[in-house]
C-alpha cells in the first residue's frame, strides 16, 4: 500500500545508474532522489533509465524541478519496507488552491473534431 | 440528467407465469371508454393514463419539466390517486377525474377536468366542511353521467353530492344526510317531474328532483368508498338503463342487491332483493366490486360484476349462481377494478355471434385487457407502466453489467441481467413479492425476502440468497442455480395466538426503515458470506422483546433452529449470533447498521405498528461498538424537544421527540436523519445533538404542503421520508425520497429536487443508489408508476462516452505516475501517466499517456504546456474524449493568454 508524503523539497539529486542511495540496510536503487524539508532522515527516489518508464520518469523529474524552483509543496506516493527511511516513489504531483473552484458546468463546450 | 422509465415492457419481458399471474402492468382502479370505443383513460395510483386506440396501447401524459428537478409544468394533476373517470360523450378530450386520498395538509382532492385529453387539469370542485376552524375535504370517489345531457354530471364526494349542468363550470351541492357519508351516485334521464338520482354510502338515498332534495331509504345496505384494494370500486352502484327506477349495488362483501323503486310521483322507498352472487372463481382477492349493465348474448340486457378476482356476466336478472358465466380468459389478470363498454358493445354467446361486438376494456391488478369479439377472447394492453414496486436491488460489476431485481404487489417479481434490456420472472413466486437488497461492494450477492416461501413452514418465511458462481451479478430469475433458500427463525405468534413471522425480514418493516445488510465501507473488504442483520421475535410479537441477530455466514443456516443460538459473538462455525442485550422495547422492529463489518453501530426503532396492532413510542436507540447497553437517543435525555420555527432554531437546541422514520448513513455512523413530529432533524454526532434540516424538510414536504406525519392516503406506510441513500466516497452526497418526490444534495446541506412526484404522477416507495455504475444512477420504485431511473448524477457528465468536449480552467493538480498505475477507482479507472485536475470540472480527471511510443513527442509537448500553465497560473483549455464517468483522455492542450 503506497504511502503519501508532502512538503517542500530540501534536496533534489540525480546520479549515475547503479550508484544507489542509502546505506546497505536501507538502500534504494534509484537515480533521482529527493528529500523534504523537516525530514532529513528520509529520502525518496525513482529510476531514470532508458526503459519503458523513461518518459513518465522524465516528466516526474520535471515536476520535481518545478516544485523545487518555486518552493511549492510537492506530494509523492512511495513504497518503503517497514522501518526503512528510504522509499521508492511512483507518483509525483503538484497542487494549487482552486482559483475559481466552482465554475459552472456551463464551461463545458463541444470541441471541434 | 435524464428520467427514464426502465420498467419491464411487453416487448422485453419473457415471463414464466400465466398472464393471469404476472403482467408488466400493475393496478389500475378505474377506466373510462368513449362511446365510439376509441379513446380510453385509466386512473389509479399514478394519475391518468390515456389510450387513443381503444385501450390497446397506453401512454402517460407526463408533466416533466424542461430540466430534471425543475418545477412541475402548470396544469399537472397535483395528486396521484384517481378513483373514477368520465369521458364527455361528444368530445373525448374532455375528461373528468375523481381525485381522492391526498396526503397534503390542505388536501387537493376534488373533481378535476381536462379539456385536452389529460394533458392539463383544473380542479373544478372540492367538497369541504369547516367545523371548529378545521376544514375537512371529502373523498371524491364516483362520477355519474346522465344519458340525455353530456353537460350534466353528478359526483359523490363523501360530504355531499355535487351536480353540474354546464359541463363542470359551476357546481351545486346537496347533502343527502349531514350525519352520513356518500361515496356513490348514479342518475337517470330527465323525466317530467324530475330526474331520478340515487346515492349510496353509509345508507342509500334517492332523489326524484335531480338531486335537489333527498329521501333516505330505510334499507340497511351500505356501500363503502371506492377502494385502493379489496372492496367496492367506483362502479359498485349502477342504474338500469332501460328503467331508471331500478338500481343495482354490489357491496365489498360480494353481496349483490337490486332495488326497485315505484314510479314517480311516488316517493316511497325501494324494494330491495338480494340477487345470487357469481361463483367465486378461485377465491376472493384484492379486486374491487362493480356492477355494469350491458348487452349480453343475443342482445339480452345483462349485468357484468366482479367477485374481486374475476368478472362474470349474466342475463338480467340471474336467478341462481349458475346463471353467471366467467367472461374473462387466461389473458386477464386477477383482481378487476373496473369495466367499460363501448356504446355498440354486444357480448357473444355459445349460440350468439353479435353483428357488432364493439369493445370492452377491463382494468385489474395487471393493467388493462381488451376484447373486440364480445368477450370471447381478451388481449393485453401495452405501454401501461403501472407496476407497484416494493423496492429495487441493483448489482453492478465495475465496468460490467447491471442486474436489477424487484418485487411487486400482485405481479410477482422481475429480474434483469442486462440493465433492463431483457426481463424475466423472479425466482420467488409470492404473488405479492417482497424486498431485495445488495451491497454495492459485493455485486455477486443478492438477498431477497420470501415471507411466503415454503408455506408448510408456517410463519417462518425464508430469505432467498443468490450467490453468483463467477464475478458477475447472480441470476435472480426463476430456475436460478444461484439460489439458496435460507429459513427464518421459528414462528412467533401475534396477539391472537396465530403463527406469524419470527423475524422482521418482511417488506412491512422495510417500509418503516429496516435495512438488512451491513454495507462495506471504503477501505475494507466485503464479508465473504455477507453481513446480514435481523430482529428475531419470540413469543408474542410486540409483547416479548426481540433480539438483534447478525450473520456473516448466511449460506450455512440450514434450519430455523440455527437462529435460536445463544452465541454472542462471531467466530468459526458460528452461523448467527446475538448482538447486544435484548432490545430495550418490545415494539422495536426496525434496525439499520453503519460503519462497516469490523465495528458497526446499530440503530433500532419502534415506529411501525406491530402485527399485534400496537403502535410503538417511535423512539430510537443506538448500540455503539463495544457498548454493553442500548442507548436511547430519541427522545433524548435532555434539552428542548421542539422549536417554534425553523428560522429561529438554534443548532443543537432542539431535539426530536419521536422518530417516525430514521435513516443512518451506512458508511458514517455518526450521521443520522430523523423525521420527527414537527421537523426533519439531522445529527452529525450519532444523536448527541440535533439540528433541523430546513433544506431537506422544505423539499420533502413540498414547502410545507405535506405534514411530517401523513394520513389519509392510499398507503398506511406513506411518509414524506421513505428512504435515503448515501455515497461511500462522497460524504456530502445524499438522496432522499418521499411522497413529494426524490431529492439530492451534493454538499450535505443544500437539497435540490431530482424529480417531483407531480411531474410524473408518482409515489416513490423506495430508492436505490447505484454509485458503482457508469453513469451513476438512482432507481425509483413507485406505487403503480413502474421503475424509474435518473442518471447521470452530478458530477458525472451528461454528454456521451467517447464524445469530444472541451473545458477551460486553472490546473489545480498536475501529477505524473509510473506506467500502468493510472488514476481512479476500478469502476472509473484512467489509464494514463499525466493526470490533470482543473477547477472548472470538480471531481473530474483528465489524463494523457506518456510512454515510449510514437506519441511520445506529442505527449512531451502537451506536458510542457501543462507545466507552463500550472507554473504561471494561466488558464488551460483541455480538449478531451470522455472515457469514463468522470475521466477523460486529453487530446489537445491549449494555453490561453
Amino acid at each position: 500500500m503506497p504511502v503519501t508524503a508532502s512538503g517542500q523539497l530540501s534536496l533534489l539529486r540525480v546520479h549515475d545508474v547503479g550508484t544507489m542511495y542509502g546505506p546497505p540496510t536501507d538502500q534504494i536503487d534509484v537515480e533521482v532522489v529527493l528529500q523534504f524539508v523537516g525530514r532529513p532522515a528520509d529520502a525518496f527516489g525513482f529510476q531514470l533509465r532508458t526503459d519503458s518508464e523513461q518518459p513518465a520518469r522524465s516528466g516526474m523529474l520535471d515536476l520535481l524541478r518545478d516544485g523545487f524552483n518555486n518552493n511549492w509543496i510537492v506530494s509523492v506516493d512511495y513504497d518503503a519496507p517497514a522501518g526503512h527511511h528510504n522509499g521508492v516513489l511512483m507518483r509525483v504531483w503538484l497542487t494549487k488552491p482552486a482559483a475559481h473552484a466552482t465554475l459552472p458546468l456551463g464551461t463545458i463546450t463541444a470541441a471541434k473534431a | 440528467m435524464l428520467v427514464q422509465d426502465v420498467s419491464p415492457t411487453t416487448a422485453n419481458f419473457a415471463g414464466a407465469l400465466g398472464r393471469d399471474d404476472q403482467s408488466v402492468s400493475g393496478k389500475g382502479l378505474c377506466i373510462a371508454l368513449s362511446p365510439d370505443g376509441r379513446r380510453a383513460y385509466v386512473g389509479g395510483h399514478s394519475g391518468v393514463w390515456r389510450s387513443d386506440d381503444g385501450g390497446s396501447t397506453w401512454s402517460h401524459p407526463e408533466w416533466q419539466p424542461a430540466t430534471v428537478g425543475g418545477a412541475t409544468r402548470p396544469g399537472a394533476l397535483p395528486a396521484t390517486n384517481v378513483y373514477d373517470l368520465h369521458i364527455n360523450p361528444t368530445n373525448s378530450d374532455i375528461v373528468f377525474a375523481a381525485v381522492g386520498r391526498d396526503g397534503r395538509a390542505a388536501s387537493v382532492a376534488g373533481v378535476y377536468r381536462s379539456a385536452d385529453g389529460a394533458q392539463t387539469w383544473t380542479q373544478v370542485h372540492q367538497f369541504t366542511r369547516t367545523t371548529g376552524g378545521v376544514t375537512r375535504v371529502g373523498m371524491v370517489g364516483c362520477i355519474a353521467a346522465v344519458p340525455d345531457d353530456p353537460s350534466t354530471l353528478y359526483v359523490a364526494g363523501e360530504l355531499a353530492v355535487a351536480r353540474t349542468a354546464d359541463g363542470g363550470a359551476t357546481w351545486t351541492e346537496s347533502v343527502p344526510d349531514p350525519n352520513g357519508s356518500v361515496f356513490h351516485v348514479v342518475a337517470g334521464p330527465s323525466r317530467p317531474g324530475g330526474r331520478r338520482v340515487f346515492a349510496a354510502g353509509t345508507h342509500v338515498w334517492y332523489s326524484l328532483d335531480g338531486g335537489v332534495t333527498w329521501h333516505a331509504d330505510p334499507v340497511a345496505i351500505g356501500l363503502g368508498a371506492a377502494t385502493d384494494g379489496a372492496g367496492a370500486s367506483s362502479g359498485a352502484l349502477a342504474i338500469y338503463p332501460a328503467d331508471d327506477n331500478v338500481v343495482y349495488l354490489e357491496r365489498g362483501d360480494l353481496t349483490l342487491w337490486k332495488g326497485e323503486y315505484p314510479a314517480p310521483p311516488s316517493t316511497a322507498a325501494g324494494n330491495w332483493i338480494q340477487l345470487p352472487s357469481p361463483p367465486i372463481a378461485g377465491g376472493t382477492d384484492s379486486g374491487g366490486t362493480f356492477v355494469i349493465p350491458g348487452t349480453g348474448p343475443g342482445g339480452a340486457p345483462s349485468l357484468y360484476v366482479s367477485d374481486r378476482r374475476s368478472v362474470h356476466g349474466a342475463v338480467q336478472d340471474p336467478a341462481t349462481t349458475s346463471d353467471w358465466t366467467l367472461v374473462e380468459d387466461g389473458n386477464c389478470h386477477v383482481d378487476p377494478h373496473g369495466l367499460a363498454l363501448s356504446a355498440d358493445f354486444h357480448q357473444a354467446g355459445p349460440n350468439a355471434s353479435p353483428p357488432t361486438p364493439g369493445r370492452a376494456v377491463l382494468v385489474n391488478d395487471g393493467g388493462v385487457n381488451v376484447t373486440i369479439d364480445g368477450m370471447r377472447t381478451w388481449s393485453n394492453a401495452s405501454g401501461l407502466s403501472t407496476l407497484n414496486i416494493v423496492n429495487v436491488a441493483v448489482n453492478t460489476v465495475p465496468g460490467g453489467p447491471t442486474a436489477i431485481t424487484f418485487g411487486t404487489g400482485d405481479n410477482n417479481g422481475f429480474s434483469t441481467a442486462d440493465g433492463g434490456a431483457h426481463w424475466k420472472t423472479q425466482a420467488y413466486l409470492g404473488g405479492d413479492n417482497d424486498c431485495s437488497f445488495s451491497d454495492p461492494r459485493q455485486p455477486t450477492r443478492t438477498v431477497l425476502f420470501a415471507p411466503r416461501a415454503n408455506p408448510a413452514n408456517v410463519g417462518k418465511g425464508e430469505v432467498f440468497l443468490f450467490v453468483s458462481s463467477d464475478a458477475n451479478p447472480p441470476d435472480t430469475a426463476i430456475n436460478s442455480t444461484d439460489l439458496r433458500q435460507i429459513p427464518g427463525p421459528p414462528a412467533a405468534v401475534d396477539g391472537n395466538g396465530h403463527p406469524t413471522w419470527g423475524w422482521n425480514a418482511v417488506s412491512y418493516w422495510y417500509d418503516y426503515g429496516y435495512r438488512p445488510i451491513v454495507l462495506t465501507v471504503a477501505g475494507e473488504a466485503p464479508q465473504a458470506d455477507g453481513d446480514f442483520v435481523t430482529i428475531r421475535f419470540t413469543g408474542v410479537v410486540g409483547v416479548n422483546p426481540g433480539q438483534l441477530m447478525r450473520s456473516t455466514a448466511l449460506s450455512t443456516i440450514a434450519t430455523a433452529a440455527d437462529w435460536m443460538t445463544a452465541a454472542t459473538a462471531d467466530g468459526p462455525a458460528v452461523k448467527a449470533f446475538q448482538v447486544g442485550p435484548v432490545l430495550p422495547d418490545p415494539l422495536i422492529s426496525v434496525v439499520q447498521a453503519s460503519g462497516g463489518h469490523a465495528s458497526p453501530t446499530f440503530y433500532v426503532g419502534n415506529a411501525p405498528p406491530t402485527v399485534t396492532g400496537a403502535t410503538g413510542s417511535m423512539g430510537l436507540w443506538k448500540l455503539a461498538p463495544g457498548a454493553a447497553a442500548w442507548q436511547r437517543i430519541v427522545p433524548g435525555p435532555a434539552g428542548p424537544t421542539s422549536v417554534a420555527s425553523v428560522a429561529t432554531a438554534r443548532p443543537g437546541a432542539a431535539r426530536p421527540t419521536i422518530a417516525s422514520r430514521f435513516f443512518v448513513d451506512p458508511y458514517r455512523p455518526e450521521l443520522v436523519y430523523v423525521l420527527g413530529a414537527d421537523h426533519v432533524y439531522r445529527s452529525q454526532d450519532g444523536g448527541a445533538s440535533w439540528s433541523v434540516d430546513a433544506s431537506l424538510e422544505g423539499m420533502i414536504t413540498d414547502g410545507g404542503a405535506f405534514p411530517p406525519t401523513i394520513t389519509g392516503t392510499d398507503d398506511s406506510a406513506q411518509s414524506v421520508l421513505r428512504d435515503m441513500q448515501f455515497d461511500p466516497r462522497r460524504p456530502g452526497f445524499r438522496v432522499a425520497a418521499g411522497i413529494a418526490g426524490v431529492f439530492m444534495t451534493t454538499d450535505g446541506t443544500t437539497w435540490q429536487p431530482l424529480l417531483r412526484s407531480t411531474a410524473v404522477s408518482m409515489q416513490p416507495t423506495g430508492i436505490t443508489y447505484d454509485w458503482v455504475a457508469c453513469d451513476r444512477a438512482v432507481y425509483i420504485g413507485t406505487s403503480n408508476r413502474g421503475l424509474l431511473r435518473i442518471s447521470p448524477l452530478p458530477p458525472d457528465w451528461d454528454f456521451p462516452h467517447g464524445s469530444l468536449q472541451a473545458t477551460v480552467g486553472q490546473i489545480s493538480l498536475l501529477r505524473i505516475n509510473d506506467v500502468g498505475t493510472g488514476f481512479g477507482p476500478p469502476e472509473d479507472f484512467l489509464d494514463a501517466e499525466v493526470i490533470v485536475l482543473v477547477d472548472s470540472e470538480p471531481e473530474k480527471a483528465f489524463g494523457l499517456q506518456l510512454r515510449s511510443d510514437a506519441n511520445r513527442p506529442m505527449a512531451d509537448g502537451m506536458l510542457g504546456l501543462l507545466r507552463d500553465c500550472f507554473n504561471r497560473s494561466r488558464p488551460v483549455r483541455l480538449e478531451f474524449l470522455r472515457t469514463g464517468c468522470r475521466t477523460a483522455q486529453i487530446v489537445r492542450v491549449i494555453e490561453n493568454t
